[in-house]
């Protein structure tokens, strides 16, 4: 039924030259850089060779990978965890208190991410807040190292993109016909088993762009490794950045985003495949 | 029939939302096997009704009983009552067969035991061969006979039906009126079916509950309603009347004598009545007669006004000596032919012609 809404080809055209030009050709130009070869110091020569993909073939790259995709999905499946419930919670509630939980779910965004992360580092350091209130309660002996491991970017990455999580979720619930929920319960299913077989497919759309609007941005995350997780855990990004910008090999760190670009675009058609329209990213 | 006991009693049952009164407590005893429509305007209650049967909602006062036990408290999964939702509420993801086999996967019922009910049931509403058909693939009937085969294949006790047929066209919905009954009757199945088309609930039901502002105005078999309305809204309601308000002149036993304007007519009691009260005369446009000389005890003079044919029957108004218009409805070639502005003399059966309760405003249906 949603389909049939589908405006008219042409007035999206503008649109589409936008993204045609400094999207698509950006991109494109990217992949072009990475086909050079450097001359150093951000230079290039007019040489076409692959060799930088199989320097990345070849590196400590894939380790790299694995932990940027691993740390990733992890990131994903909890905050889908603390997210789906969340966010079911939310729509049970009276409209004002709706209201306010929202707020208090996009309000941190007013602030700039990179001093709420700076926030975070604060509250991990080994004499921080959160070691004082352990120990002061006994409950440990010695600050525990809480920053600069993976664990701490891991809880960056869930603090930054439990707002993805909760606010498509929220409106495919909110979407959702309860009355199916109700039909279900007047044939016989308990309150789990209704949730389990109409609510949770039903809301299957939403959960799956949950999961493409948080996986793809944790991928790529710099400055969250950087400040929480140090020099102990680099992750794509980091080594994109510091090609470009220490090493300042230009098609190098182009080939390095192409992986990235590839791997968004296998993201996409598995989303595709299952089903994702992209409507449900729009909140 | 009364003898009975009945599967499912409503007493004294009240809801609130908000401090609205949405049912100012209802009674309805409802016996195995029959037909009953839940009919009144939009906003009546009837929903609510149903809802609390259903255990979607519960009630603020009054039980719920189902063979005689209390399920007032009792969770919508555990009541043996099943519901086709105004809305059908079809679930999107599972294809036919899912979807009429929900309730048995529910319950926890063996595969091969499933597959052979569903077979039953997509039989039953005709709708063999779509077993893989997504609902979205199908038209409004067939989404309806979904909904229908889905509540029936749990075998509920009572099936509630909430104007399953609303949306859709009107002779599919004549149709679909006609499947209904015999589905009903072949399945054996209780109905308690909601409308606000009072065709449909005559044509269907052994007995209508009509409803008004949460509260029944009168239950009993639809020639009962149309015979001996209860009220005027009852009168308005079902079918088309003509409501003359007229003061008792006399009042002997069932026999009395109504004065309407400046002519007394005669009019059986069936109520207790005494004279010098206020009462209306409904009078239904099939049972009048229309002639140009006055014929038997009495007659009303007036003048013919408008004429329109409508599938082979004919109506017209006539305007009475007061200004009042009353509504007749005649055969085509019965009569000979009138034309309008001709003065006419209406009469009628006392008998077919019931007293109803005057009150000061009345509706229209
Ligand atoms: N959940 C609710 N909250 C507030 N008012 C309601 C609710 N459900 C129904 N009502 C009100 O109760 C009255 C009866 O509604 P309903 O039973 O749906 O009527 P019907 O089915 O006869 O059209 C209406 O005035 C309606 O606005
Ligand atoms: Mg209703």
């Amino acid at each position: 039924m949603k389909r049939n809404r589908r405006r008219p080809e042409s007035l999206s055209l503008p649109m589409q030259l936008w993204m045609a030009v400094f999207l698509g050709l950006a991109l494109l130009y990217i992949v072009g850089l990475s086909l050079l070869k450097s001359a150093g110091d951000l230079h290039v020569t007019n040489e076409i060779t692959g060799e930088n993909y199989v320097r990345i073939l070849s590196g400590r790259y894939a380790e790299v990978l694995w932990l940027s995709v691993r740390l990733a999905a992890l990131t994903t499946l909890i905050s889908l965890a603390l997210g789906y419930p969340f966010a079911y919670i939310m729509t049970r509630l009276g409209p004002r208190a709706r209201v306010w939980v929202l707020l208090l779910v996009i309000a941190p965004s007013w602030t700039n991410a990179l001093i709420r992360i700076y926030g975070w580092k604060i509250l991990l350091y080994a004499n921080g807040p959160i070691n004082s209130l352990l120990q002061t309660l006994g409950i440990i002996d010695r600050p525990l190292k809480l920053l600069y491991t993976e664990g701490a970017v891991l809880l960056g990455m869930v603090y930054a993109m439990l707002p993805f999580v909760i606010l498509p979720v929220y409106t495919g619930i909110e979407r959702m016909d309860w009355r199916r929920v109700e039909a279900a319960r007047d044939l016989g299913a308990s309150p789990f088993r209704a949730f389990l077989t109409i609510t949770l497919p039903m809301t299957l759309p939403s959960l799956l762009a949950a999961c493409v609007l948080t996986f793809l941005p944790s991928v790529g995350l710099i400055f969250l490794s950087d400040i929480l997780g140090g020099a102990n855990t680099v992750l794509w990004g980091n080594v994109v950045q510091d090609e470009l910008l220490k090493s300042r090999d230009l098609p190098f760190a182009a080939a390095l985003s192409a992986v990235l670009l590839l791997l968004t675009l296998i993201v996409i058609l598995l989303y595709r495949r299952a089903g994702g329209r992209g409507e449900e990213m729009v909140f | 029939m009364k003898d009975r006991t009945p599967l499912l009693s409503l007493r004294g049952v009240k809801k609130r939302f908000d401090g609205f009164e949405a049912l100012r407590g209802i009674d309805l005893d409802i016996y195995p096997g029959e037909f009953v429509s839940l009919l009144g305007p939009s906003g009546c209650g009837k929903t609510t009704t149903l809802r609390l049967i259903a255990g979607l909602d519960s009630a603020d006062e009054g039980v719920i009983l189902l063979d005689g036990q209390d399920i007032s408290n009792l969770p919508p999964e555990k009541r043996q009552v099943n519901t086709v939702f105004q809305q059908l509420a079809l679930f999107p993801h599972m294809n036919v067969e899912k979807n009429v086999g929900y309730g048995l996967r529910m319950r926890g019922e063996k595969k091969e035991k499933i597959a052979k009910r569903v077979q039953e049931m997509l039989s039953l509403v005709q709708l063999s061969g779509l077993e893989k058909r997504m609902p979205s693939q199908l038209s409004g009937g067939q989404q309806q006979r979904v909904a229908l085969a889905r509540a029936l294949a749990v075998g509920p006790r009572v099936l509630l039906l909430d104007e399953p047929l609303s949306a859709l066209d009107l002779h599919i919905r004549r149709f679909m009126n006609r499947e209904l009954k015999r589905l009903q009757k072949e399945s054996g199945v209780t109905f308690l079916y909601i409308t606000h088309d009072q065709e449909e609930a005559m044509n269907m039901s052994d007995r209508i509950a009509l409803m008004n502002a949460g509260a029944f105005v009168q239950v009993g078999t639809p020639q009962e309603l149309y015979d001996a309305p209860a009220t005027a809204f009852a009168a308005s309601f079902i079918g088309q009347s003509n409501l003359l308000e007229g003061t008792l002149r006399e009042a002997d036993g069932e026999r009395g004598i109504l004065t309407i304007g400046n002519a007394d007519v005669p009019c059986r009691l069936r109520r207790p009545a005494s004279s010098g009260e206020k009462w209306f005369l409904c009078l239904r446009p099939e049972r009048l007669r229309c002639a140009a000389a006055p014929e038997g005890d009495f007659a009303l003079p007036a003048v013919l006004r408008e004429h329109s044919f409508v599938g082979g029957v004919l109506r017209s108004e006539a305007e009475l000596a007061d200004g009042r218009l009353l509504i007749l409805q005649r055969q085509a070639e019965e009569d000979a032919p009138m034309t309008p502005g001709q003065p006419v003399f209406i009469s009628w059966n006392p008998e077919t012609a019931p007293l109803v309760p005057w009150e000061e405003a009345t509706h229209e249906a």
